[in-house]
Formats: C-alpha cells, sequence, structure tokens
C-alpha cells in the first residue's frame, strides 16, 4: 500500500509528461531558425534560377536593356538588366509567389490563385470537372517594359506579370454578349456576360465546337465531356505562345490530349482584344471570332507581323504532331506557318512545309520583314518562308474562306517556302558536340536588328551558329535559299549533351540578340540564350568573340 | 518550450532517484560499449583485419528512441539524406557514394536488390537486430559488386543463454505508434528467435518553405504548409531457428517486410494520391560444420601456441523475394500525365558456399578463406518485359598475422563474373599493426565495381524515360589510410579512444540519370568523380556516468568535369553526444547534428546551406528504481523519451524534400 502510495505520483507525472510531449502543440513547424533556403551562385556569364528549362525568355520591347524570364519552380516572372554581366534581376525585394489560397477540394493544400478571384486555381478547375488542376509556366510574352504575358498549362490562362518587380499586374476581365460567333457558354473560366471584373489572369480554357475534326491518331472528335454533350467539339488545352498583334492578342493553344502517343486534338487559336491604353489592360475575348482552328496539329508559337502596307498578320507555327522520345520518326503530322488576319478572324493563309517538326520558339523575322526563319523542334533544321508573299493586300479577301496555300500548288499564289522539310537549312554539327543518334536537338533562331546577322542555337551541340544573312534589295525578287543565309561559324557556349558533360551548363534553347549596335549602343554580350541544366539559366555571349 | 522546459525540470529529479540506486550498482554490470566497439560479439560478417569498421548495438540505443537511420547517420563516413518524416524513405551515402554504391546485408545474405543496386532500410525496424556493423572504403569492396562505398551488415537478433522476452510501445508526434515484442530462447540443442515489430503513422507535418536567393533576391515565400500523404503502415517480422547439426549449425531465417504508404511528392508538387505497396522476403538457410582439422598445421610448427583452428564449411543458401506496387492516378509531371500503374516482381536466388580455416605458419598464424558464390536475379513488370541475370564469384582471403597479432597482412582477391559482362577483379590488401598496446595503425587499398541495375538497363521506354542496355559497370578503387589510439594511462577519467582515417577513391564510369536529348532522360555511363577526405571519432568516459562521443567527416566528392562537389553529398558532418548516467538505469542524452553545405544540383550552383540540430532523449529503466522496484515485473521497465530537431530547424537534404520541425516520441519497454 505504501509502494503503490509512492508510485502514483511518479506514474501521473510521467503520464503528464507524455501526454503534453504528444500534444500538437509539441510538433514544430522547421520555423523555428532561418527560413531554408536555396542558394543560387550565378557564373560569370549566367544568371542562375530555380529549377531548370525555363520556358520562356523575351527582350522588353522599348527597353532594350531588359529583358524577362519564367521560371518553373516556384513559378515567377523576372525582369533582367542586360547592362550587367551576368544579367541581374530587375527585383531587389522579394519576388513572391503567386497568392494562394486553401482548396478543401484539392488536399486542403494552400494553391495558386494566379487569376486574383479569391479562389485556389485548383478549385476553380475541380468545380468545373476539369480536376485539381493549378498553372505550370509556359511561354512568354514581352509585352512592354512593365508587362509581360506568361502562358500557363494545366490550368490553361494568360498571366500578366510587372517583369520590375515580379508581381503579377490587375487587368479587367470581361464577357462579351453572345453573338453569332460567341458563346459566353463555351468558356467556363470567364465571368458573367457584362460583368466586368478585377483579375490577374484570363482563361484560355474554351469549348471548340466542329463536325467532322479528327486528332492525330485519326481518331474523330465526338462530343467532349466537358462541353456540350450535343455537339462535337474537345476543349482547349497547353496554352503555348501568344502574340500581340494590334489590338489584339493572339494565344495558341496546342490542344496536346496524352504525350506518350503523340496525340493531339486539332490545333486552335484564341483571339482577344487587349486594350492597354486604359489604367488598367483590359481584356475580352474578340467577339467576331475569338477560336481560329489552325491548319495542322500543334500550334505552338505566334508571332506578329506586319506588312509593308501596314496590314496586321499573326504567323502561327504549327509544329504537327511530335513524339516523345530519339530518332527520326518523332514527327507524325506535317508542320505549317499559318497566317492569321486578327481582324478577319480566320486563317487566311497557310504555307506548309511538311514533316518539319517546327520549334516551339517564336518566328524570327528580319527587319526589313522579308524573311522568317523559325527552329526545329527534333532537328539541327532552320526552316524559313518568304514574308513577301503575304504583302499582297487581298490575300484573305476573297470569296474563298479556306486559307491560301503558298507553296506553288496554288494558282497565281506565289509559293513563300524557302527552307521546308525537304529542303531544311541544316546546322553544321559542332565537332566535339552530342552524338546525333543518341540526341535529337532543337533549335532556336534570332535575327539582328542592326546586322545582316543571324543567330542559332542547338540543344544538343550547346553551339550558337553565326550566320551571314543576304537579303535582295528588291522585294519583289525571290529568295535563292542557296545564297540568303551563309554559315559564318559555330561556337561552343556550353557543354553537347554527352556523357561527360554532367553537372556543366548544356541544353541551350531560346536565343536572342539585343538591340542597337554593340560596342556602341552598350559594351556587354550581344546575344543571349537560356540553357536548362544543371540549373536554368540565362547566359550572355558576345557574338564578335565567339 | 513549455515542454522543453518540463524536460530540463524533471532531469534533476531523475538524476536524484539514479543516485539512489547507487553509483557502485553501475560499475558492478558490463556497460554495453558505444560505438565504436570492436570484438565484443561474435560478428555475422567478418571483417578484414584493416579495415575501417564500425558495430553498434542496438538494444542500448532503442531505449533512446533511436531509429536505424540515427545510429547510422552516428556511424564516422556516413551520411543519411532523409526525405521527409517519421516512416519516410532514406539513403545511405558513404564517403560520398550513392545509395546503390552501399549494399546491405543481414547476417552476410544481400537485402539489396538487382531491381534498384539499392535497399530502403525504411521498410525495417530497429527491434528485429541486434546490431549494425558499417564497413567503410576499401573493407567492403570484398562484398562484390556495389561495394563502392561501403557495406552495412545488420545482424539479427541471437538466442542468448536465458530465456528472453521484450515488449515495447511507442507513440509520438505526427500521430505515430510502435510496437515490438521479441523473444529468443535456447533448449537443448534448439535455439530461436523470433522478433516482430508495426509502425502505423499519419505522418503528415507542417514545414516552412524554402526560398529560392536567386542574384541574392529571395523568390517565393516562406509560407508554412502542411507536407500530406505521409500515412504509412509497416510490419516486419524476423525468425530465426537454429539447431546443432554434430558440432556445426543449421539455422533457418525468415525475413518479412510489408509497407504500404503514401509517397507525397516535391514540396511544390505534393502527390495526394500517390501510394507504394512493398512487400518483400528474405529466406536464408545458412549451415556452418568444422571440417577436419589438417594436421600439416601442426606438424609445422609444434613448439608454437598452436592456435590453428580446424577449418570450418559454410553454406548459405538464400531467396529474396520483392512486390513494389506504385500508384499515382493523377500525375502532374508534365509531360506524363498518363495515370501510373505499376507493379514490379522480384526474385533473387543466391548460394555461397565457403571454407574457411587458419594454420600457423612462417611463423605466424594464418586465417585464409575461400567462397565461392552465385546468383540469379529474375524482374518482371506489368510495363515491361521480364529480365533476368545471373553471375557468380569466387573469392579467396588471406588474413596472416605475426608478433602475437601486431601485424596483420590480409590480401584477397574476387572474381566476379554477370551475365552479358566482363570478368571483374578485386583485389584488395588491408594491413593492421599495432606497434603499442595504444595505438593501432591500418591501410587498405582495394578496387571495386558495380554492375548496372534493372532499374538502369530496362526502366520501361515512357517516352520521356527510359532505360540504357549498353550500360558499362561502374568501376572504382578506393585507400584508406587510419591510426587509433587509446589512452595509454590508467587513470580512469582518461579513458578514451580516437580514431582517424583518411580516405581517397576514384570512380570511372559512374551511372547517372540525366536528359540525353529534348525532353528525354536516361541513365548514362557519365565521367570520373573522385572521392578524398577524412574521418575523426572520439570517444571519452571521464566517468563511468559520463559519455562524450564526437565523430566528424570531411568529404569532397567532386565530379572530374566540374571540380564541383557531387550533388547530394554534405562536404562536412560533425556530430557530437553526451551522455550522463549510470547506463543500466537511468540516462540523459544530448546530440548536435551539423551538416555542411550540401550542393543541391549537379553543377554545384545551387546550395543547402548548412545547418545545426539538436536531439536529447531521456530514459530511466523504473525496475531499478525503489517506488517500482519491487513491483515491476522482469528485469527492466524503461520508459523513455526523445525530442529531435528541438531548435525546430527547417531542415533538409534535398531542395524540394522538407524534413519535419521539432517532434517528440515517448516509450515504454519491459525486458523479462
Amino acid at each position: 500500500m505504501t509502494t503503490s502510495t509512492r508510485t502514483r505520483p511518479l506514474a501521473r507525472s510521467l503520464l503528464l509528461l507524455a501526454s503534453l510531449m504528444l500534444a500538437a502543440g509539441c510538433e514544430g513547424q522547421g520555423s523555428g531558425g532561418e527560413a531554408a533556403r536555396i542558394v543560387l551562385r550565378n557564373t560569370p556569364e549566367c544568371l542562375l534560377l530555380a529549377g531548370g528549362f525555363p520556358p520562356g525568355f523575351d527582350l522588353l520591347p522599348g527597353a532594350p536593356d531588359q529583358a524577362v524570364v519564367a521560371q518553373f519552380v516556384p513559378t515567377a516572372v523576372l525582369g533582367l538588366d542586360l547592362d550587367r554581366e551576368p544579367p541581374r534581376l530587375l527585383a531587389t525585394d522579394t519576388v513572391p509567389d503567386f497568392p494562394e489560397r486553401i482548396c478543401p477540394a484539392c488536399g486542403g493544400l494552400p494553391l495558386p490563385d494566379s487569376d486574383g478571384d479569391g479562389e485556389a486555381d485548383a478549385c476553380q478547375s475541380e468545380a468545373a470537372g476539369f480536376g485539381c488542376l493549378s498553372p505550370t509556366a509556359g511561354s512568354l510574352l514581352a509585352v512592354g517594359p512593365d508587362l509581360a504575358a506568361l502562358s500557363t498549362s494545366s490550368f490553361e490562362q494568360v498571366v500578366l506579370v510587372d517583369p520590375r518587380d515580379g508581381r503579377l499586374r490587375d487587368l479587367v476581365v470581361e464577357t462579351p454578349p453572345a453573338g453569332p460567333a460567341f458563346d459566353p457558354a463555351d468558356w467556363p473560366f470567364w465571368p458573367a456576360v457584362g460583368a466586368a471584373v478585377a483579375r490577374t489572369a484570363f482563361s484560355t480554357r474554351v469549348c471548340v465546337y466542329a463536325d467532322g475534326l479528327v486528332d492525330s491518331l485519326g481518331n474523330p472528335i465526338g462530343p467532349s465531356p466537358f462541353c456540350d454533350p450535343a455537339r462535337n467539339g474537345f476543349v482547349t488545352r497547353f496554352t503555348a505562345g501568344a502574340a500581340r498583334v494590334g489590338p489584339r492578342l493572339v494565344v495558341a493553344t496546342s490542344n496536346l490530349v496524352r504525350s506518350s502517343r503523340a496525340q493531339f486534338d486539332p490545333g486552335s487559336v484564341l483571339v482577344f482584344d487587349l486594350d492597354l491604353t486604359t489604367p488598367r489592360p483590359e481584356v475580352r475575348p474578340h467577339a467576331s471570332g475569338p477560336i481560329i482552328l489552325t491548319t495542322g496539329f500543334n500550334p505552338t508559337s505566334v508571332t506578329a507581323h506586319t506588312t509593308p502596307a501596314g496590314r496586321r498578320l499573326a504567323l502561327v507555327a504549327v509544329s504537327g504532331a511530335l513524339a516523345l522520345g530519339t530518332g527520326p520518326d518523332l514527327v507524325r503530322s506535317d508542320s505549317a506557318v499559318d497566317v492569321i488576319d486578327p481582324d478577319l478572324g480566320r486563317v487566311v493563309a497557310t504555307i506548309p512545309l511538311g514533316r518539319a517538326g517546327l520549334g516551339f520558339d517564336r518566328i524570327a523575322i528580319d527587319p526589313t520583314g522579308r524573311l522568317a526563319l523559325l527552329g526545329a523542334a527534333t532537328s539541327r533544321a532552320l526552316f524559313g518562308i518568304d514574308l513577301a508573299a503575304l504583302d499582297d493586300p487581298s490575300l484573305g479577301h476573297g470569296p474563298d474562306m479556306d486559307p491560301l496555300v503558298l507553296d506553288g500548288s496554288t494558282p497565281g499564289a506565289p509559293d513563300a517556302r524557302v527552307f521546308d522539310a525537304d529542303t531544311p537549312f541544316a546546322l553544321p554539327r559542332r565537332a566535339s558536340g552530342a552524338a546525333p543518334d543518341d540526341c535529337t536537338t532543337q533549335t532556336s533562331v534570332a535575327i539582328s536588328d542592326s546586322a545582316p546577322r543571324v543567330v542559332a542555337s542547338d540543344f544538343c551541340d550547346g553551339s550558337l551558329t553565326v550566320l551571314d544573312l543576304a537579303l535582295p534589295a528588291d522585294r519583289t525578287r525571290p529568295l535563292d535559299p542557296a545564297s540568303v543565309l551563309r554559315v559564318d561559324r559555330v561556337q561552343a557556349v556550353a557543354a553537347a549533351i554527352a556523357d561527360g558533360s554532367t553537372g556543366r551548363l548544356r541544353a541551350i534553347d531560346r536565343v536572342r540578340l539585343r538591340p542597337g549596335r554593340p560596342g556602341i549602343d552598350w559594351s556587354g554580350p550581344d546575344a543571349y540564350f537560356t540553357a536548362g541544366l544543371p540549373e536554368g539559366a540565362v547566359c550572355g555571349a558576345r557574338i564578335d568573340a565567339l | 518550450m513549455r515542454t522543453a522546459a518540463l524536460v530540463l525540470g524533471l532531469a534533476p529529479a531523475l538524476w536524484t532517484g539514479a543516485l539512489a540506486g547507487g553509483p557502485g550498482t553501475a560499475r558492478a554490470e558490463e556497460p554495453v560499449e558505444e560505438m565504436p566497439v570492436i570484438g565484443a560479439r561474435r560478428p555475422a560478417m567478418d571483417v578484414l583485419a584493416g579495415a575501417s569498421t564500425t558495430r553498434i548495438g542496438t538494444d542500448e540505443r532503442l531505449v533512446e528512441l533511436a531509429r536505424i537511420d540515427d545510429l547510422l547517420a552516428e556511424v564516422p563516413g556516413v551520411q543519411v539524406r532523409r526525405f521527409g518524416g517519421v516512416g519516410e524513405r532514406f539513403e545511405l551515402s558513404i564517403r560520398g557514394s550513392r545509395p546503390e554504391q552501399v549494399p546491405v546485408f543481414l547476417d552476410g545474405v544481400r537485402l539489396d536488390t538487382s531491381l534498384t543496386g539499392s535497399s530502403d532500410l525504411s521498410t525495417l525496424c530497429l527491434d528485429v537486430l541486434d546490431e549494425i556493423q558499417v564497413t567503410r572504403g576499401a573493407g567492403a569492396a570484398r562484398a562484390g559488386t556495389g561495394a563502392i562505398g561501403g557495406v552495412v551488415n545488420l545482424v539479427s537478433r541471437p538466442a542468448r543463454a536465458e530465456p528472453e522476452t521484450r515488449v515495447r510501445l511507442a507513440g509520438g508526434s505526427f500521430e505515430s505508434i510502435e510496437g515490438s515484442i521479441r523473444h529468443a530462447r535456447r533448449r537443448g540443442p534448439w535455439e530461436a528467435s523470433f522478433s516482430y515489430c508495426g509502425f502505423r503513422t499519419k505522418g503528415d507535418y507542417r514545414f516552412q518553405r524554402a526560398r529560392f536567393v536567386t542574384d541574392g533576391t529571395p523568390i517565393g515565400s516562406a509560407t508554412i504548409l502542411e507536407r500530406i500523404n505521409n500515412e504509412a503502415v509497416r510490419h516486419t517480422g524476423l525468425a530465426q531457428i537454429g539447431r546443432s547439426v554434430g558440432r556445426g549449425e543449421l539455422r533457418l531465417s525468415q525475413l518479412t517486410s510489408g509497407l504500404v504508404r503514401g509517397v507525397p511528392g516535391s514540396e511544390r508538387d505534393q502527390r495526394a494520391e500517390a501510394r507504394e505497396h512493398n512487400v518483400s522476403t528474405l529466406t536464408a538457410l545458412r549451415f556452418e560444420h568444422p571440417l577436419a582439422r589438417p594436421t600439416s598445421a601442426r606438424e609445422a610448427d609444434p613448439g608454437d601456441a598452436d592456435r590453428s583452428s580446424a577449418p570450418t564449411l559454410e553454406l548459405v543458401l538464400a531467396h529474396r523475394y520483392e512486390r513494389n506496387d506504385y500508384r499515382d492516378p493523377a500525375p502532374q509531371l508534365l509531360l506524363a500525365r498518363d495515370p501510373i500503374d505499376s507493379t514490379t516482381r522480384l526474385h533473387g536466388l543466391s548460394g555461397r558456399l565457403g571454407v574457411r580455416g587458419e594454420v600457423t605458419a612462417l611463423g605466424g598464424l594464418h586465417a585464409l578463406s575461400l567462397v565461392g558464390e552465385g546468383r540469379y536475379d529474375r524482374r518482371t513488370s506489368n510495363e515491361a518485359e521480364a529480365e533476368s541475370r545471373a553471375g557468380f564469384a569466387l573469392r579467396a582471403e588471406l588474413d596472416a598475422s605475426w608478433w602475437q597479432d601486431r601485424l596483420h597482412l590480409a590480401p584477397s582477391l574476387r572474381l566476379e563474373r554477370y551475365e552479358g559482362l566482363d570478368l571483374e577483379w578485386i583485389p584488395a590488401l588491408h594491413v593492421r599493426v599495432d606497434p603499442l598496446d595504444w595505438i593501432t595503425l591500418r591501410a587498405a587499398i582495394a578496387r571495386s565495381y558495380r554492375i548496372p541495375s534493372f532499374q538502369e538497363l530496362y526502366l520501361p521506354d515512357r517516352g520521356f524515360e527510359r532505360g540504357n542496355p549498353d550500360l558499362r559497370p561502374e568501376r572504382a578503387w578506393s585507400g584508406e589510410a587510419g591510426v587509433t589510439l587509446h589512452s595509454p594511462f590508467e587513470a580512469d577519467w582518461l579513458d578514451a579512444r580516437v580514431d582517424f582515417t583518411a580516405f581517397a577513391g576514384e570512380i570511372d564510369d559512374s551511372i547517372a540519370y540525366q536528359v540525353i536529348s529534348t525532353n528525354v532522360a536516361s541513365f548514362r555511363n557519365t565521367g570520373r568523380s573522385q572521392t578524398r577526405g577524412y574521418e575523426l571519432a572520439v570517444a571519452w568516459q571521464p566517468h563511468p556516468w559520463v559519455r562524450l562521443t564526437a565523430a566528424r567527416t570531411v568529404t569532397r566528392a567532386e565530379l572530374e568535369s566540374i571540380d564541383r562537389q557531387v550533388a547530394g553529398v554534405a562536404v562536412s558532418q560533425t556530430d557530437g553526444r553526451l551522455e550522463l548516467g549510470p547506463r543500466d538505469r537511468l540516462r540523459l542524452v544530448g546530440e548536435i547534428h551539423y551538416t555542411g553545405r550540401i550542393n543541391a544540383s549537379q553543377g554545384g550552383n545551387a546550395v543547402i546551406p548548412s545547418r545545426i540540430s539538436f536531439d536529447a532523449s531521456a530514459a530511466i529503466d523504473l525496475a531499478k528504481f525503489p517506488p517500482l522496484r519491487e513491483r515491476a515485473r522482469g528485469r527492466a521497465l524503461w520508459l523513455s523519451v526523445r525530442g529531435r530537431n528541438l531548435g525546430d530547424e527547417a531542415l533538409r537534404d534535398a531542395r524540394f524534400l522538407p524534413r519535419p520541425g521539432r517532434s517528440f516520441a515517448v516509450a515504454l519497454e519491459s525486458v523479462f
């Protein structure tokens, strides 16, 4: 009895101690000290970014010494000062994540609310039947010194960001009333008709209807479970490149269904009215023609082009259905450049390029507007078209609503092809580069605005190829593929994708040439490119030093 | 913090209770030596003289609520990379190696599988083990393929002279509960031991998101988030039955492990529905029998003390089975949105036949061992065709010693060949010299290699990733030299030991998963990497109730292509441990863990800065104290509490995989 009495206080103390220990309050949050940091250390040539493979990179129009880059994780859009080596961030304060909200239906986690509607994007997506999808960063369009448009996939939209501080930009989103070409029901993430609401992004998730369509595997397109069950159609996916064409914003949606099978729904392009003259940008679907089907699968980039007569067109690179993997047979359908007149709301012409497998970067156009060059997604090549074929002001204004095919097969119409799948401009392989059988490369291309010079990047070889550009002074004179481009030199700027290059800078992608005259207008690098490994990076190089 | 204060407040009371037991009692019992312990138990894997081997007994550490990863992390040269909370997977790196370069054995039988080349130790629990042995560097090469960094040998719980039953129940943070029961006994020629442990946790925890610092500017916000989908249920059983057969012994052991747990994904892409389900077994039959003593040895040196022993025959047959299911109905990988439903099975058969014996000759004692091994593995998968591989190995070792064991010379040679690959020669030489009683000098050099795993060779082609059937084995050499100093002084308070080992190594054709083309990743033989560094371990026991140990490891593991530290390998680690109290009844333990910076990318330009964390534990044997001494049944009744990461630091070993903050656990263990 005595022992028992003496035991009780100790046992109670121990039980009390155990209970206290197990109480939820004892568990820490890992916040007792400084927050965990992952420190990225720049190299002399490169600004390092978190995550690999920066999905977007562009020079800021109106700010020749600045650029903007998108990084995957955490998703951010960062303005860059190009006057410093390596490029440095414009932002000096913390660049915040996208705002986050709790979504009970999606695991109860804080998830991005990138469109600023006060609800997690994933929650919106789940409520609309698409599942808990959050935005994944994609292409980037520099609109102005204080505005960049980031395309996102999964949660399909375009987000507006201020590159100076990385913060989301407010805009006004408005849904036009229903009309012959516009049905608000097809735009499930847009506000009610008549309501102009403040947002930071606008949705590109749209129901597209048409009969007689097939996907890239040849399967007929029936009703979509997300859309009107009485009509054949599909929903847009994989928002890709965008371009500002006059007062319109033209956005491509690749409509990738399943990458493992190279399955794509028909390609589409969305047209929005974008008003930047107001204090806050205003966006609405272009009511008279908001959805345009492309002539092929997988439209990936959109580039604005203005004809000598001042006509504003959108050039859409239709890459074709592409399979993942290595080898020669990854391009499963034809490529083309579709020419869209946003005012007409349709494809007015198309330039078939065969099974080229066009690259995903935007089209490079020379300062005279004569030659357009495109990179490749699966080969060491460039493709090109003669933009003089689009100079005809009557293009697309005829009675025929079908696009004019500019490959020489249409009587009376020019052949706009300069380099196509059958006659590509082959970039030289770097002697110490990647084994071509192992690494299926992709290329990106840029044209100088101050010199007849072209620079192309090679993903696998890690090289930049400098080319001389020789365009005839007479715009009506045909371009000779044999003389318009000439390789000047090839220089390695990164390691090749090879077995021994682990840890080294490699996987170079988008290339841009700084506007102005090197050595006169600035003293630093004139060529900038992104690298995907081992970290995402933006690097500079002097072409004359290559 | 209130809890920590309570612990500190209670400590003096417990201390007083311990004193009541009398200091003389503590001295009367032989304490189990703290790591490193050499020669205290019969090793299940014999260790070559001169090898760097650390052995840790588990019983003493179970009462501190230590886990397998805790014990391994204490060993100099070993880095444990943890990727989540309680119950989550962790990886071992020894001297800068990758986990595939550290084979794991259970009683000398391979646990690591041909599937991945590594072993997931989170499927086991400490309760079923008696000892953990870690051999680092050159001393491991004799184990064959994979043993580039080192070898871990887990020793199962043997039956002792007296029947023993242990029951343990533990609970702690993150809604975790763990229990085990162990029983071992001998009866006549028979001996048997059975161990079971079960573990369940909800596992979810809150963490602070990492900030990326680009160009000096933080990107992203360090918000507090919930880490979800950490639920885990694990059952592990180990049964052994043995019998004397003549002068020999026959032993059958069966390890069974089942694990179901969530796979939470990365910090920035938490997977709510991804789950894995693993089942594995290891069945091993071991027969040992002494052969007739060779007469030539005795005749050769009849005047010697004749320490020759009869040769012993050893036969081991083992079967390993693994089934891994992984499901994620909604993966969010950018280009791989197809639901994942993967089932992989692996059957592995292995056999070993060896003879070892000792002879006296040439003025010394020489232990000779000849071993032949065979192995056959077959993998089946619902995503790929079945693959199989067979291999064999021959090993010869000599441990020659002279001058009352003051000089050991141990050359060894292993020949190994696997289907489709070249014959590999693995020579090694170990030297140990004890010029004085208090000093031991060690040196070793060895070649090692690793054959590619099934995963590396035959990963199903999903478009964006695939295996590489053309991979070559990794080839390496390693060397080390070290010294062990024991205190030469008689005074008890100068009871100390210092171990220092410098090591270096080189690996050719390292296998790495990397981008090989636009949108495609695979395994490739990459360039050369070099490793060098040192390990320093100090143990000091100035008083029977005060034990201080510390270990520091500095590792420079650099890729030759960039001259930068290999991703994931900490440049240095320092661990300190202070233990107070009479071990048999009360112990208060404080630990400090310093981890140097870790490269978070292959290029070395993304860095996780260094950090310090603190752990502490208190354990009391209630059966030894007056209030309960008369009431408690059995030999011991341990009540333990442990706190981890008491400073609540934001810890992580990989950039997107946060670890929990401060946590606690309480346990009660009865021994009878």
